[in-house]
């Protein structure tokens, strides 16, 4: 059978694969067959009928010959009844008719029935005007109704904060509760009753629990489901659209802002483009509202006798340029040190190490701001495959077989998450947690296999995989040195018995797990800040890259491990050498080859040293050593891992220097503060979880007083007596796109909204394998792990500046196993306390059997809540002693 | 010769005696034709509450971009008008309005008339931008619709 | 001896017990066939047999048993669809509460067959009482070895199960049977895949009707020709008919296939009651066309059925009497697929309404001039444009009687009264189920 069938849609004759579904060949032949229930990432169902379409194979005569009529043509065999386009496949051969009486008719029935009971609401409707069945009733429906008898009503429902659910409109596709059901695994909705009473809504009738993502709301094709948030602020056709990409998480989402003046009044998926199409995640439909937040700065800030005043922006530079100055020729380039920038665009990452590296001279420049330990700049690149082609998002929803270390995605990647239960519902694709919490896809709903580690055994977990992957043998068609290294790392693990022991998990379930994996023509490794912000890290991310080689996720000519950074452009700032050791497209400074162009485009002798990392940072600007910081886009008070020390560094600093859109914890301490503009202030590329890179358009014009951090940068540079003049991103990036490996002969045209993915025809970073082992360290300690984590609602300090996002969170609580709160006299809703090492916090205990006896988990995103006042992790992690208060709840 | 003269005298001199045309304004009004189109109005139901919903379908028919509508939920224990939405803002600027009469064609809701007043001149531009205040019609005229 | 082949002993006292069932030869069949005759065989003598569905649309038994596919290596399932919910049939139940055994012993035969352990009988809410006969009756079977680890020794292994649905009539349907049997909402699913492939739990699973099963012991025990002594080349065997109706004896009636649909009436039933006059019958549920008086000599076979336009179907034979107003008839059977409507797919949920609501104004005398064309019209958009055959099942009696009847429809709009029931004159007809149908 071939793999193409020739089909016929209104007299045009293409070629589509076999398998193809009557509408998608339709809409290939540019034949317009509506659909209402169909919809791309849901099975076909076949519940609306508007798709009906009149089908036919040729006359088939003596000798199964076709027949032919009079004019020569064949005579084709037309079916008694009219088939639904959106659950027929085409067949070789195969007539369709869209255009025939038939064919009208059975369509205008249709529509005319969806009419019966929709009400003529579509003034004060919030879908109209870009309501599908509006649509499609001006395209295919009579100009008058027959209907004459009273419609059946409902009664309005609010469906919690988001949801706002007018059941008289509903025209009962069920894409809502499908997609509820197959993409975010949540089943929050279902029909009630039956017929014409079939009534959607909650299982209870109750506000949903669920994610809140207000995807229902997006794939309605009718107003039958609107957004409370955004209801009666604006009709469609007010609203400029702009493409940006979300700024939460690492998986890139387009999201379309809709702006009426200067104000954006909503967010929504992109339906044909992006990565996710019509998907947005809670945080992605409602973290723009940030944006217009009244708090917003709105001009510099300078501390002058003491405190913090406005200042205008050729004053703020003037005098960043000359303590800058003063400070590199004092102390020299190595007292400044530039941090943060994972949030920025490509553009702007890129200029910041430029301006640290090419006019100041430093290489003290790390965007892993939360990073526990020294991870070198290029080893995510190598666990990830060294930009040998990797996984894209659709191919990992396509998985057999997905590996999750570590993270939970629900908070880390949302889109992430949603594609692997997508993959699990319709693609067989197999999950396996490691995860000490029973995250959510963890749960035995998804049927993956959830290996519940103890807290503190994450290497010895990925070195045990490792190892039963080797027992089968060193995978085929690896290089022939890392044949030979994993045959000698083999014998270095031992067996994954003795792993057993240590993650309470048992060898046979490593050994499944493992064989699963090797044997899965797709697979999958995903990775995150579990692991990179681990004390460990340096050596968790080498048994990854251990891993992947030893389980045939990485091959000499692909990848599939993927690493899910922290912010939206993590990527991108490992990409741009916003890392101690490595220079953009991770050059190593060391090799002079390799870092001539940049000495020459920046006219500049690049200091070969490795700078100081994140931590080290810290700790050197603690003890005095770094005199100036540059702290952008970035909490660094909250995020930095040791509260105590944080506090110590920015005191003793002579100079801290800040970028960021609020006056946070840290500006409050800088000496120096710009206003900086939003993501959807501003155009620039930001670099995915599967390395897509991708353009952001500007939504609107920049608030007042507040600027581009490129411009900020360049201003400061030309302060410095750099001669930069980069007129826009795109000169920036063409830079980039010169310079960079990986990333030559990407044009900024083709990056709109859907860029690709940067590959190297030569691997940047040749194979490492290397026995994994914990620099030795001191102990943890003893008492309650302390386990955090994303959190859905909440990440970053923009999140909960906007309305609905904390709305939705709620209050931080710190969630405990409910035998082991008894084991500590705790209830539910009881106030506690957490002690560390370097302090504590005081925040609300709930019982909670997902997350694991022993241990205590707070997600770190809430405001009120600063789990860095614990103390610094040691060890495998942060232990905590957890005890009951009666004390009242202590702010930040 | 003579003869066409005194016929065109003739018709000077009937006309002398007619009742003028002219009208002394701004003392003396004319009265407009019942199709003329002035000054929008916005209308009451019977009961008071407004008529328009806010659904801009006048804004988005309107040639001279002159209407701007944004909406808003009805309080339900003080609702403005019958249904779930209102217009919060209503203003139509009336140095772009052409005066087509298109938003009253589009308005579902019977909510915008143009009625007769033409007298519209002001000594600040700000001012021609008349807001909801002016235009909804006092709650006397409630249920009032003009006649076309 | 009220029929030739499943109704020979219907009323044989103790019949429903096991000592009873075996008195008459009962679980003689299943000992000389399971784990002795090859399975292929049986399949081959049902399709010799040349037995049709007794469920409604007669698909051969023999052809679908071997649709099952036999290197499946998921598990398969046999279904007794035991719903009965077509409004006007009642031979099921009568069937079950008086001879459980033989189905059970039809289902374990079937089971052998096309290869199946596990056997689910899906009963419509109502039949709870059978449920409990039948389960009694599986529990002795299960004692006596006849079902479950080891059945007759032979060791096959077959496990009975029953289930009781919520009371949906799309239930009847089999895939919505099986959406229904899953836990899920009872609404049907897309065909194909077909049962037989992709059924319950998406494995390979057959689906019979209670008569259809009931007649497999038969057919196992006498051969494939004896079962062709009764009925038509096309349509062998016997069928009960659930005759209801102003008829002297209504109730259910074994005739051969074949026979005329005036002799069931007049000589089974003794004619009508009251010197009525037979005006129409639906001659197999009430989701097929009516048949006018003058097609009365209409065979009682699939064939013969649908050459005069309707269905055998289910053999719910509804006897409508002259004096039976059509427009409220119409309305009624309407109603009942208004009400049952799954609201999967959109001609179903919406047309049922709307020609509920039609026939409703009609009834009530506040018809319109083009109400007949639009009731016609809105039959045709649903027929065939339905998800499943529910809608055809609504749309085909407003056919049919608009088709036949199309003059007391016509009175009913022109003159606001009733052509056939003068008692109805002026039509203010209040009905007390109306509130709750509103």
């Amino acid at each position: 059978m071939s793999a193409t069938v020739k089909v016929t849609v209104d007299g045009r004759t293409i070629e589509v694969p076999a398998g193809t579904l009557i509408t998608d060949a339709a809409r290939e032949a540019e034949v317009h067959v509506p659909i209402f229930c169909a919809h791309s990432k849901l099975p076909p169902l076949g519940a609306c009928r508007i798709c009906v379409v009149e089908v036919g194979m040729p006359k088939l005569g003596p000798g199964r010959l076709p027949v032919t009529g009079a004019d020569g043509a064949p005579e084709i065999a037309w079916l008694p009844k009219v088939q639904t386009g959106c659950t027929t496949t085409v067949a070789d051969g195969m007539h369709v008719r869209t255009d025939s009486a038939v064919a009208v008719k059975a369509r205008k029935g249709v529509m005319e029935f969806l009419l019966v009971n929709h009400p003529l609401d579509c003034p004060v409707c919030d879908e109209g005007g870009e309501c599908q069945l509006q649509d499609l009733a001006f395209a295919f429906g009579a100009d008058f109704s027959r209907m004459a008898d009273a419609k059946r009503t409902f009664v309005s429902e609010d469906l919690g904060p988001i949801v706002k659910k007018e059941a008289n409109r509903c025209i009962v596709c069920m894409r809502c509760v499908r997609y509820c059901d197959e993409m975010m695994g949540d089943d929050a909705l279902t029909a009630h009753q039956r017929g014409v009473l079939t009534e959607i809504s909650s299982f209870n009738r109750q506000p949903l629990e669920c994610e809140q993502c207000g995807n229902c709301i997006e794939v309605c094709p009718v107003g039958a489901l609107t957004a409370l948030p955004y209801r009666f602020k604006a009709r469609p056709w007010d609203l400029r659209q702009h493409i940006t990409v979300c700024p939460y998480c690492p998986a890139g989402c387009s999201v379309r802002l809709g702006v009426r003046g200067m104000e954006i009044l909503r967010a929504r998926g992109t339906e044909f483009r992006g990565v996710n199409q019509e998907y947005l995640c809670v945080r992605g439909r409602f973290g723009y509202e940030f944006v217009s937040s009244p708090d917003r700065l709105s001009s510099p800030l300078l501390r002058l006798g003491g405190s913090l005043a406005p200042a205008g922006f050729d004053e703020a530079v003037t005098y960043a340029a000359a303590r800058l100055r003063d400070i590199a020729a004092a102390h020299g380039p190595q007292a400044i040190a530039f941090l943060g920038g994972d949030k920025l665009n490509l553009e702007e990452q890129y200029l910041f190490q430029k301006l640290a590296r090419g006019v100041l001279g430093t290489s003290n420049v790390d965007a892993r701001t939360r990073a526990t330990a020294r991870l070198p700049g290029d080893a995510i690149l190598r666990a990830t495959g060294a930009g040998r082609p990797s996984l894209t998002l659709d191919q990992l929803s396509r998985a057999g077989e997905a590996l999750v270390l570590g993270d939970d995605l629900q908070g880390e990647a949302p889109y992430v998450q949603s594609l692997l239960i997508l993959g699990q519902h319709q693609n067989g694709l197999h999950l396996t947690v490691a995860h000490p919490r029973r995250v959510k896809l963890a749960r035995s709903k998804f049927g993956g296999e959830w290996l519940a580690l103890k807290p503190g055994s994450e290497l010895t977990l990925v070195n045990a995989l490792t190892a039963a992957s080797l027992e089968a043998g060193v995978p085929a068609g690896v290089p022939a040195e890392v044949g030979a290294a994993l045959a000698s790392l083999a014998s270095a693990l031992g067996s994954p018995e003795a792993g057993a022991r240590e993650t309470g998990i048992s060898a046979d379930d490593l050994r499944r797990a493992a064989k699963r994996l090797c044997a899965a023509d797709q697979k999958a490794i995903v990775f995150g800040r579990a692991y990179t912000e681990h004390p460990q890290a340096a050596a968790l991310v080498q048994a990854i890259e251990n891993l992947g080689w030893a389980s045939g996720a990485l091959t000499a000519k692909r990848a599939s491990v993927m690493f899910v950074g922290p912010q939206h452009d993590s990527q991108g700032a490992l990409d741009m050498g916003l890392t101690p050791d490595r220079l953009p497209g991770y050059v190593d400074p060391a090799d002079a080859a390799a870092r001539r162009p940049f000495e020459q485009q920046w006219g500049a002798a690049l200091d070969l040293s490795p700078g100081l990392s994140a931590p080290e940072i810290l700790e050197a600007a603690a003890e005095g050593r770094v005199k100036a910081l540059w702290i952008v886009a970035d909490e660094w008070v909250k995020s930095a891992p040791d509260r105590a020390r944080i506090e110590r560094a920015l005191e003793r600093c002579e100079l801290v220097i800040v970028n960021d859109l609020f006056l946070t914890a840290t500006a409050k301490r800088a000496h120096v503060v710009f206003a900086a503009a939003s993501f959807a202030e501003k155009e620039g590329v930001a670099v995915n979880c599967e390395r897509r890179l991708q353009r952001s358009a500007r939504a609107i014009s920049p608030r007042r007083g507040a600027r581009p951090d490129g411009e900020i940068f360049q201003a400061v540079a030309r302060g410095l007596g750099a001669t930069w003049s980069y007129r826009t991103p795109e000169d920036v990036f063409r830079e980039i796109a010169r310079l960079t490996p990986g990333y030559q002969g990407l044009s900024w045209a083709q990056l709109l909204p859907l860029g690709p993915q940067w590959t190297s025809p030569a691997p940047l970073a040749g194979p490492r394998i290397a026995p994994a082992i914990a620099p030795a360290a001191a102990e943890a300690g003893d008492g309650l792990w302390m386990l955090s984590g994303g959190t859905l609602f909440l990440q970053g300090s923009l999140s909960y500046r906007g309305a609905q996002l904390p709305k939705l969170a709620g209050e931080a609580r710190a969630r405990l196993h409910p035998d082991q709160a008894q084991r500590l006299g705790i209830g539910d809703g009881d106030t506690v306390e957490i002690a560390g090492s370097g302090g504590s916090v005081t925040l609300a205990a709930t019982l909670d059997d997902a997350v694991p006896a022993g241990s205590v988990f707070v997600p770190y995103a809430f405001r009120e809540c600063d789990l860095n006042r614990l103390g610094a992790p040691a060890g495998a992690g942060l232990r905590v002693r957890v005890r009951k208060t009666a004390a009242a709840l202590v702010g930040a | 010769m003579l003869k066409e003269l005194g016929q065109g005298l003739g018709v000077t001199l009937g006309n002398l005696f007619k009742k003028p045309f002219t009208v002394q304004y701004p003392e003396e009004k004319l009265e407009m034709f019942p199709r003329f189109r002035g000054l929008h109005i916005l209308t009451r139901h019977e009961d008071g509450l407004e008529r328009c919903v806010g659904c801009e379908l006048c804004a988005v028919a309107c040639p001279a971009d002159a209407i701007f509508v944004k909406a808003a939920e009805n309080d339900p224990q003080r609702p403005n008008t019958h249904g779930e939405r209102y217009a919060e803002r209503y203003e139509i600027n009336m140095l772009r309005c052409i005066f087509c009469g298109m938003c009253e064609e589009a308005c579902p809701e019977d909510a915008i008339y143009l009625e007769k007043n033409y007298e519209l001149s002001d000594y600040d531009r700000d001012a021609f931008i008349y807001t909801k205040d002016e235009l909804l019609v006092g709650p006397e005229k409630s249920g009032y619709l003009p006649q076309r | 001896m009220r029929g030739p082949l499943l109704f020979s002993d219907i009323d044989t006292p103790g019949l429903a017990s096991l000592e009873g069932y075996r008195r008459g030869g009962g679980y003689a069949t299943l000992a000389a066939v399971v784990g002795k005759k090859p399975a292929d065989e049986c399949i081959e003598i049902v399709k010799q047999s040349g037995l049709r569905g007794r469920g409604g649309a007669g698909f051969p038994t023999g052809l679908k048993w071997s649709f099952v596919p036999k290197n499946s290596p998921r598990a398969r399932y046999i279904v007794c669809n035991a719903d009965e919910s077509e409004p006007g049939t009642f031979k099921d139940r009568e069937l079950m509460e008086k001879n459980p055994h033989l189905l059970i012993e039809g289902m374990v035969l079937a089971g052998y067959a096309i290869g199946s352990n596990t056997g689910y009988i899906y009963l419509r809410g109502e039949f709870e009482y059978i449920q409990r006969i039948l389960d009694r009756a599986i529990d002795e079977t299960r004692a006596a070895g006849l079902s479950g680890a080891n059945v007759a020794g032979s060791g096959f292994r077959f496990d009975l199960h029953t289930h009781l649905g919520a009371g949906a009539y799309i239930c009847g349907e089999e895939t919505a049977l099986l959406s229904s049997l899953e836990g899920f909402r009872g609404q049907p699913r897309l065909k194909p895949p077909f049962p037989a492939v992709e059924g319950l739990y998406a494995c390979p699973t057959l689906v019979n009707n209670v008569e259809t099963l009931m007649n497999v012991p038969h057919i196992l025990n006498h051969g494939a020709a004896w079962f062709r002594q009764w009925g038509t080349e096309k349509s062998p065997g016997t069928k009960i008919l659930s005759v209801s109706g102003p008829v002297k004896r209504p109730g259910n009636y074994e005739v051969p296939l074949g026979m005329p649909l005036s002799q069931l009436i007049d000589d089974l039933c003794g004619g009508m009651r009251d010197g009525m006059k037979v005006k129409a019958v639906i001659p197999g549920g009430s989701s097929v066309p009516l048949l006018p008086a003058s097609l009365l000599d209409t065979g009682l076979d699939f064939e013969s059925m649908n050459a005069a336009g309707t269905f055998l179907g289910s053999g719910g034979v509804i006897v409508i009497d002259e004096g039976t107003c059509m427009v409220d008839a119409l309305w009624n059977i309407t109603r009942f697929y208004e009400h049952e409507s799954c609201g999967k797919c959109t001609p179903c949920r919406e047309g049922t309404y709307w020609m509920s609501e039609v026939l409703r104004r009609l009834e009530h005398g506040e018809g319109r001039a083009d109400d007949l064309d639009l009731l016609a019209d809105l039959a045709d958009n649903i027929l065939g444009k339905s998800f499943c055959a529910l809608g055809d099942a609504a749309a085909m009696p407003v056919q049919g009687a608009l088709l036949h009847f199309r003059d007391e429809f016509e009175h009913h709009v022109t003159h606001r009264s009733c052509l056939v029931n003068r008692r109805r004159d002026g039509l203010s007809v209040v009905r007390p189920c109306e509130q709750a149908h509103a």
